[in-house]
């Protein structure tokens, strides 16, 4: 039997996975707590907030061996934690430093999760002003500082580890981590923290005898020893304790009171027991996505308890497996794929002629009964991999803060429909198009300054509005400004220049607008560092054809311009129309179709060495002739007494002909085999409901066949 | 407990007891003792132990002790122990 080595995860490598997971999320909310904070820098719960977020970061960096993140987040700590205890104002310009340590601390992470030696180019500058400002602020602090070293040497035992506490606790939490990934049904899993007195040997007591008896109840159990506390051998005395702490971490399946009768004999203050909540992991994870058992509560409220004993200084979260549970998106996939198959089968019987031939009402019912609870099947599936829009709306707060501190235009963000939920798959690959459609709009769509405005009787403020909804079975964002709107006639002007378009083209005001997305093309006369270099628009357009999608593009001079996102729910099935041609079945996507028609013999044409054509209120469309490009056998066949599908696509519409049109359907995209996959006109394919299969067309690669000629 | 030359070997099973005695033994011979080995596989009987020979390391950095270098130990009667010197 084969083992593909590189697949499986060590058990530190899935801890290291679920680190860098939670990280990611403590660094996304960070940058969108800090913002909030920048809007209210007087509320210092949400301070507490972000300075618990930036503490576990901290622990859980160091436990990896992330010390240059660990280090940074270490003193952006100390500085959060200053203005939490003592509640002092936060000055705006530290404000700016605030905001500016995240970015540095998500830079920081990218450096260390791809082990690059080189630091972002301001890692130094910001960490001198963190040290600058926690330094000043400390200053005060002085005195008490001393007193606090001049307590007598009992009080500094009680104290211990201020330094170096952490250390201790983050391997502490390694420990909790890695016996949560062996955590099986039934094992409960404990933090035993020993703090035995002084004169504990004396008494006949030994952190080893506690150890073993607790031993005897684990199934498995890892110790720590704090030794922080330990004196150099003048001023040792072996008959004493001075270890401050052992904490031990186990697996056992007692019950809490059956462990504490280990201990009956110590005074209360020498151990401490706690049960930490488990955590539910499913092993190989690659991607995983987080579903929301409780589907009526906010999606967002991920309920995480603390691990230590320490109160508010614990450095450790666990998701309660209570209210959620991680799993693999490729499970998720394969679970989507069955359901495929279930309703492949399920339409396989539904529309077999011999099954409705038969005449027994209660198999008809038991039919519609499978039917209805196959679809009810498959929707939930399918929500299983929907995720809300929020998080990636979020995100956009800060590109439109920053892009207007950038451009110093004061402009308002209304953001609507940020429940809207799309598929996780494709979330991650919305980010990049959405950020530089912002950035265009700001830059380029608002007017240039407040004098431009106030000119064309709008307020100084600009709007960006930022918009999720659900329309014709698939999902719109769209980002509107209230700018100056898209110049027509220069973007016609300038595509002519360019040699995107002759000049001869009738092109509609969406055709014109969408001239904008071609390569090369920029109306910018100053190329900024937000946009205006005439490679971003286009490569907007590319990634969200890849999501096949498509961009709409609604401007009207003077009043502002809508980017649209058309997308479809999700990339796993598509809607589309089936079309049949020389007797084979394929399927176009619907959000490609414009409309389909049977054209009139005279607005066909042919023209030698250019293929067909036809003329479609003032526009020449070329004609693909199906059977030709899949060299299919058929007679020849007149486009006036066939069907044309007049689709969109990247070079422009086209008109696809076809027997004729069988109907609408939603099907589940299927991986072709390594042969077709080399076919650049197909894009997949799928099973229908008679078991027959048909193929996806890949509409951007079909090309006219020139040589052909007709009457 | 074995005193060869410059180095000293130890079990780690050793009663209080016998911690106290090499705690004296070693305490006027802490600037010669070069290395300090740990023989056998018998387990820790103290933390007195573990405590004494961190205490040692602190007091004299160039001291070898190897067993403290390795950071944690498994023994099957306690599973594994690990300890923060922060040197």
């Amino acid at each position: 039997m084969e083992h593909c080595i590189g697949c499986v995860m060590t058990k530190q490598e899935q801890v290291k996975a679920i680190f860098i997971e939670e990280a990611g999320e403590i660094i996304e909310k960070l940058d969108v707590d800090i913002l909030r904070f920048e809007e209210n820098s007087s509320d210092f719960d949400l301070l507490n907030e972000i300075f618990r977020g930036v503490h576990t970061l901290k622990g859980n960096a160091n436990a990896f061996g992330f010390s240059r993140l660990g280090e940074f987040v270490h003193h952006f700590e100390d500085v959060l934690d200053h203005y939490r205890s003592t509640k002092e104002d936060v000055e705006e310009h530290h404000l700016e430093l605030f905001v500016g340590s995240v970015d540095i601390i998500k830079e920081v992470m990218v450096c260390e999760m791809d082990a690059l030696s080189e630091l972002p180019d301001d890692y130094d500058v910001c960490l001198g002003k963190i040290k600058e400002l926690i330094s000043t602020k400390r200053n005060k602090e002085v005195i008490a500082v001393v007193e606090v070293m001049m307590e007598p040497i009992a009080d500094l035992a009680s104290e211990f580890g201020i330094n170096c506490d952490d250390e201790f606790e983050n391997s502490v939490i390694n420990g909790i981590q890695t016996l949560q990934t062996a955590q099986e049904n039934g094992l409960k899993l404990y933090r035993v923290d020993l703090m035995l007195d002084t004169d504990a040997y004396k008494r006949g007591f030994d952190h080893m005898m506690f150890i073993a008896l607790l031993k005897e109840e684990a199934v498995s159990m890892e110790s720590f020893f704090n030794m922080e506390t330990i004196k150099p051998i003048d001023s040792f005395i072996c008959d004493e304790n001075t270890i401050a702490k052992v904490s031990v971490i186990l697996l056992s399946s007692k019950s809490k009171t059956d462990l504490e009768e280990n201990f009956e004999f110590l005074f209360e203050n020498e151990y401490k027991i706690v049960e930490i909540e488990p955590i539910v992991i499913i092993k190989e994870e690659v991607a995983p996505v987080i579903i929301d058992m409780r589907k009526s509560e906010d999606r967002r409220q991920v309920n995480r308890r603390e691990t230590t004993s320490s109160g508010e200084n614990s450095t450790s979260t666990i998701m309660s497996a209570k209210s959620t549970i991680r799993i693999d998106t490729f499970k998720l996939d394969e679970l989507f794929d069955s359901v495929g198959e279930l309703v492949i089968a399920q339409n396989f019987i539904a529309q077999n002629e011999k099954i409705q031939a038969i005449e027994d009402e209660s198999i008809k019912r038991t039919i519609e009964t499978l039917s209805k609870i196959t679809k009810r099947i498959q929707d939930r599936v399918m929500s299983l991999r929907m995720v809300a829009i929020r998080d990636t709306f979020d995100k956009m707060k800060r590109v439109v803060r920053d892009t207007s501190k950038k451009t110093g235009k004061e402009l308002h963000l209304n953001v609507q429909g940020e429940d809207t939920e799309i598929d996780k798959t494709m979330i991650d690959s919305l980010s990049d198009p959405l950020i530089h459609i912002i950035r265009n709009a700001i830059d380029h769509g608002l007017e240039a300054d407040a004098d431009e405005r106030i000119a064309a009787g709008k307020k100084v403020e600009g709007n960006i509005t930022l918009r999720a909804y659900h329309k014709s079975g698939s999902i719109i964002i769209s980002v509107s400004d209230d700018g100056r709107g898209i110049n027509k006639d220069k973007v016609f002007r300038k595509a002519i220049e360019r040699g995107i378009i002759t000049g001869d083209e009738n092109l509609t005001d969406s055709q014109i607008f969408g001239l904008i997305m071609q390569p090369g093309f920029s109306t910018a006369d100053a190329i900024s560092d937000l946009s205006g270099r005439g490679v971003g628009l286009d490569v907007v357009k590319t990634s969200i054809e890849k999501l096949r999608g498509k961009i709409e593009i609604e401007s009207r001079e003077g009043e502002g311009t809508t980017f649209s996102m058309v997308l479809p729910l999700t990339l796993a099935i598509i809607d589309g129309m089936l079309v049949q041609t020389a007797g084979e079945i394929y399927i176009i996507p619907t959000l490609s179709v414009v409309e389909s028609f049977r054209p009139d013999r005279e607005i066909v044409h042919a023209l030698k060495g250019q293929g067909e054509f036809v003329s479609l209120r003032g526009q020449h469309l070329p004609i693909i002739r199906l059977s030709d490009v899949f060299d299919l056998p058929t007679g020849r066949i007149e486009p006036w007494d066939a069907i044309l599908v007049c689709v969109e696509t990247a070079a422009g519409r086209i008109a696809i002909m076809v027997d004729e049109l069988v109907g609408r359907q939603q099907v589940v995209i299927k991986p072709l085999g390594k042969s077709l996959a080399k076919l650049k006109e197909i894009s997949g394919g799928a099973i229908l409901g008679s078991g027959d299969i048909a193929l996806i067309l890949n509409i951007d690669e079909l090309r006219p066949l020139i040589e052909t000629t007709h009457a | 407990m074995l005193f060869d030359g410059d180095a000293l070997t130890l079990s780690l099973d050793m009663s209080m007891e016998e911690i106290r005695e090499f705690e004296a033994f070693v305490r006027p011979r802490l600037e010669y003792i070069e290395t300090i080995e740990i023989e056998g596989e018998k387990p820790l009987k103290s933390s007195a132990l573990l405590a004494l020979l961190v205490s040692l390391k602190r007091s004299r950095p160039e001291l070898s002790i190897p067993f403290l270098d390795k950071r944690k130990i498994h023994m099957d009667v306690y599973g594994t122990l690990h300890w923060m010197c922060y040197d």
